[in-house]
């Protein structure tokens, strides 16, 4: 399953903060997008996951357009928020029970698939809690666990690493890799790059609304010779150019 | 201090007269004038048929004291104010006075309509006259003044309320009911008053708590905002969530399907949300009430079918309370079946409370007639409302986005 990402502009208001990006993200690829604050990466993360509607530009998964089919569209697609959003008057097994639903889960499996997570986010035995019990840290690993028990074929995950714990942060890691494996594509939005750089497939470095450079690693250095070795060195040379 | 006050002031006005605008709009001004035109003339019906008995008495002075409660000390303080002012604290005194002017005359007005409206049962439970009774007026204002001065004093010298609040009022009002002169209890609260303000400088000496007058402004504007809530959206005023076990026997019942995602959604939100719900058993038992005492064959009908209109028109903003949150937006639904859901949730709702209103009105044992007519124009309105103005409504607020 691939997401396409092409000539894509859009943004708030009338003025465009992303300006014609196109990427592609493969299946059985994790994909990073790396910019600094006001980039444009929320903003392409709105476009892919349908909040917001392009100036320009469409999006699609393997043909299926946003904009032509969004219904068939938005089925295919998991999505993990920075912020964690959960409804303050359904308890965490009612969220699951509400994801099922939604798409079109098959209840046992989907309950097996939950089970699991949520004993991997030791959140098992917190099924009748209301999200106002929940610290930060665990409403995130609430909205993981709604996302990965869905069979979605491409992942969006917007900035997990900040606030999760070491433990929970591996666990996600062996996540994305069971999914990659099944053949899922993977759009991940970070800053924490030393992790990135360790786990992603290729980068989509995004500055001012464009895109600067997409590649692997190895590609980036080649691009960048004289930027230094790590993402962090060639993001920061990157970025200062502009 | 003068003058921060006075900006406070000005300010807290502006937000609550902002306020009243929403709360009084078309809709509503048409309801609460046929809730006040109905209550009035079910409680002249009751002035007419009333006749003495010895525990009216006990009601009425029940409904003075109760009455003597309303109106608290507006202090306008903040949270930050502690830091903020604390250098301050020496002009408190000026503070707290120029609060105190501006509490007393919105507390005095409501004591003083108050007081007018239950003069007629006062004249018969307490078998006196018009004449007699007029002396209440008074002893009210100055009662009043009393106790906001007492509060006011209170922050210094945290000694309890309740003797002047209740304690006071009760003796005062045995007093009158023993069949003293009316004008004797005028005198009596005359020279308490003069007695309390003879040992005022006592209490100045004290240290302001700030904490407890902070606390107790917060809660009392929270009481005020709460009140609003009601009728508008108060951005402050979220709201908790409460399990309710008691309701899962129907969460549980609910169709599991694509096809009823938000109808379990919405059930939920309107049924363990403190604000749908509280908003929901307070109209109810206020329109069962009116329906249980009030049997007229038109004017009946026309309050059961306002009340009902009102709490659906406050149910409205439930369709729209999830938009915040992305998944409402990401799950592979159709607009429509959300919609369809929530007409389905507003149409159980309003008939369960048609059916509370409509047995309310039978066991008043209003006349047949008039159950009748309620019966058939209340179902009429819920459909209206659920197929008609729902969706005229939900594509008015689409189109606006």
């Amino acid at each position: 399953m691939t997401l396409t990402i092409n000539h894509l502009v859009g943004g708030y208001s009338q003025v465009p903060v992303i300006k014609d990006v196109n990427f592609e993200v493969a299946d059985q690829e994790l994909v990073a997008l790396i910019g600094l604050n006001g980039a444009g990466k929320s903003t392409t993360i709105n476009h892919i996951i349908g909040l917001l509607t392009p100036q320009h530009g469409d999006v699609s998964i393997d043909g299926t357009s946003l904009m032509a089919n969004p219904a068939l569209y938005k089925q295919k697609i998991a999505y993990v928020p920075e912020q964690p959003v959960l409804y303050d008057e359904l308890t965490l097994k009612e969220h699951l029970e509400l994801t099922i639903m939604a798409y079109q889960l098959d209840d046992a499996t989907a309950w097996n698939r939950a089970n699991e997570l949520l004993k991997i986010f030791r959140l098992d035995n917190k099924l009748t809690w209301f999200p106002a019990n929940f610290s930060k840290g665990m409403k995130q690993k609430v909205m993981l666990v709604n996302a990965f028990m869905t069979n979605a074929d491409v992942f969006i995950i917007d900035e997990p690493f900040i606030g999760l714990d070491p433990l929970a942060v591996h666990d996600l890691l062996g996540l994305i890799a069971e999914v990659k494996a099944r053949g899922a594509a993977v759009l991940m939005s970070t800053h924490v790059l030393d992790t990135a750089e360790k786990i992603a497939d290729r980068f989509v470095l995004l500055h001012n609304g464009e895109i600067r450079a997409d590649g692997t690693l190895a590609y980036l250095r080649d691009q960048f010779p004289e930027a230094g070795s790590s993402l962090n060195d060639i993001y920061l040379t990157l970025a200062k150019e502009v | 201090m003068d003058k921060l006050f006075q900006q406070r002031r000005q300010k807290y006005m502006q937000k609550m007269l902002r306020y009243l605008r929403l709360v009084f709009n078309d809709q509503f001004t048409i309801a609460f004038v046929f809730l006040i035109g109905g209550l009035g003339y079910w409680y002249a019906g009751f002035l007419q048929t009333l006749q003495y008995t010895w525990w009216e008495k006990f009601i009425a002075m029940f409904l003075m004291i109760g009455l003597l409660q309303f109106g608290n000390l507006a202090t306008l303080l903040k949270p930050a104010d502690k830091v903020f002012l604390m250098p301050q604290e020496i002009n408190m005194e000026r503070y707290l006075k120029a609060a105190l002017r501006h509490s007393l005359w919105l507390s005095l007005l409501v004591q003083v309509i108050g007081i007018i409206c239950l003069l007629p049962f006062i004249e018969v439970a307490f078998q006196a006259n018009l004449i007699e009774t007029l002396w209440l007026i008074p002893t009210f204002i100055v009662f009043k003044s009393l106790i906001l001065y007492d509060q006011m004093q209170s922050y210094y010298s945290h000694h309890n309320l309740l003797w002047l609040r209740v304690v006071l009022p009760l003796l005062t009002f045995a007093l009158f009911g023993v069949r003293l002169d009316m004008a004797w209890a005028f005198i009596f609260v005359l020279l308490v008053a003069v007695g309390r303000l003879g040992i005022r400088d006592k209490f100045w000496s004290g240290i302001f708590d700030w904490n407890e007058a902070i606390e107790i402004e917060n809660s009392r504007q929270l009481n005020i905002l709460r009140f609003f809530n009601l009728f508008t959206d108060v951005p402050q005023i979220g709201g908790q969530t409460k399990r309710r076990r008691w309701l899962n026997f129907w969460f549980d019942r609910l169709p599991k399907n694509p096809q009823h995602v938000y109808t379990n959604l919405y059930w939920r939100g309107l049924l363990r949300s403190s604000e749908y719900f509280g908003l929901i058993i307070r109209l109810t038992i206020i329109g069962a009430l009116i329906a249980y005492f009030v049997h007229n064959e038109i004017v009946t009908p026309i309050i059961l079918v306002l009340v009902l209109y009102l709490i659906g028109i406050q149910l409205l903003p439930l369709y729209h309370k999830y938009d915040e949150i992305v998944f409402t937006h990401l799950y592979p639904i159709d607009a429509k079946i959300r919609q369809r859901n929530f007409k389905q949730v507003i149409t159980k709702v309003l008939s369960v409370i048609g059916i509370i209103l409509l047995l309310a009105n039978l066991i008043g044992s209003a006349p047949w007639s008039t159950f009748f007519i309620s019966i058939v124009i209340i179902i009429v309105e819920i459909v209206l409302f659920s197929y008609w103005l729902v969706p005229k409504r939900i594509a008015r607020k689409e189109k606006n986005y």
